[in-house]
């Protein structure tokens, strides 16, 4: 892998590209979604930080909630060209890293991303492919916009990939 | 912008600053008694930036880091969060056990304890200190460890402070010693709603009229 075609998926962001390009982003409680398209080999990835958009705020960033930040990506998806019924969903994180964690502040964020991220996929009636959710190891993962592939690499348990 | 966001003046900003400047003084003398070594941390900069700006502007990612982190109850609640590279808390690791720099290279059980207790032990001065200044009730909790990739370690703490808002306020520090630097984060995270206790109770300090 050429390390300058990787494009880097801050938190609260995401991209799209296409092959020979890889998306890539590392996860704690947050999730990873990614959409591909295989016809023209494109992909989008969301780093989703938490559940539910604000709903006092007139302007917000929609990738960093998974409620906007789903169809935002479907949206941007379908802009490049993408067709729903194409569409390959794969999904990542979650996880919860800091356990015993007074539970008033550092709560389990990674679960309730995870409901919120699949109930948003289920409203637009996208089906999950492949998911690595949970566990209490943080994750950093990169797509591959050639096969649809994401190599997934737990620090301590090992790489697979989905 | 959004109504719910942080706001804080320069002043303000500089104040916060004085007065981390020497609660960090204060807990140098504690850590260096720790690590057995004179050990100097500084407090580098006060910080309201935005969640987005954080992940671009930090260079940890995927490099593997010790993190500690106690929960704060009282006036101000929030986080001590420390954040220390796998080669830094193996220095500390040796300073602590008297051995020369370099023979711990693994983690382990050791590792882990003497990161909790470095934690421990600066936050709570740092917190005593906080308390004596502003005369604030403060009570930090024990604080827990994990020991992962930076960026998801992060992206897991700061995820719970982007729920208040798009902008974070933390303080970072580093630790400095003449022959042997170890560096390291250290994030005071309060939570929006402490922060105006926290500025009040500051500038009774600075004016004067608490003593």
């Amino acid at each position: 892998m050429n390390e300058g075609n990787i494009i880097n998926v801050n938190m609260a962001a995401m991209h799209t590209a296409r092959a020979p390009f890889h998306l890539r982003t590392i996860l704690g409680s947050c999730i990873g979604v990614f959409f591909y398209e295989p016809r023209m080999k494109l992909g989008g990835m969301a780093h989703i930080l938490l559940p539910d958009k604000p709903q006092d705020q007139r302007s917000f960033n929609a990738a960093k909630y998974a409620d906007s930040g789903v169809p935002a990506l479907l949206e941007l998806m379908l802009s490049e060209g993408a067709l729903k019924r194409n569409l390959i969903c794969k999904i990542c994180g979650g996880a919860k890293m800091f356990a015993g964690f007074s539970a008033n502040t550092i709560s389990d964020i990674g679960s309730r991303n995870q409901a919120a991220v699949i109930c948003a996929l289920d409203g637009l009636g996208i089906r999950t492919h492949a998911k690595d959710l949970g566990g209490s190891t943080g994750r950093k993962i990169v797509a591959d916009l050639e096969t649809g592939l994401i190599k997934i690499t737990h620090f301590n348990v090992g790489e697979k990939i989905i | 912008m959004a109504e719910n966001n942080i706001q804080i003046d320069e002043k303000k900003l500089e104040y916060i600053r004085i007065i981390s400047q020497m609660s960090a003084e204060s807990a140098s003398i504690v850590i260096s008694k720790w690590l057995k070594k004179e050990i100097t941390l500084n407090v580098l900069n006060v910080n309201l930036t935005t969640i987005e700006d954080i992940s671009a502007g930090m260079k940890l990612d995927e490099e593997i880091v010790f993190a500690a982190a106690t929960s704060l109850n009282g006036d101000i609640r929030g986080h001590f969060l420390f954040i220390f590279k796998l080669e830094d808390a193996f220095k500390m690791v040796d300073m602590v056990l008297k051995r020369p720099i370099g023979t711990t290279c693994e983690t382990d059980e050791v590792v882990q304890s003497v990161v909790l207790e470095t934690c421990n032990i600066v936050g709570s001065s740092f917190s005593n200190s906080l308390v004596n200044l502003l005369m604030i009730k403060l009570l930090p909790s024990a604080p827990v460890v994990c020991c992962d990739m930076g960026g998801a370690v992060l992206a897991n703490v700061f995820s719970e402070y982007a729920e208040y808002g798009d902008n974070l306020f933390f303080i970072d520090t580093e630790y400095l010693q003449a022959d042997t630097k170890i560096s390291g984060y250290f994030f005071i995270l309060p939570t929006p709603d402490s922060l105006p206790v926290m500025l009040k109770s500051m500038a009774n300090g600075i004016d004067g009229d608490s003593k």
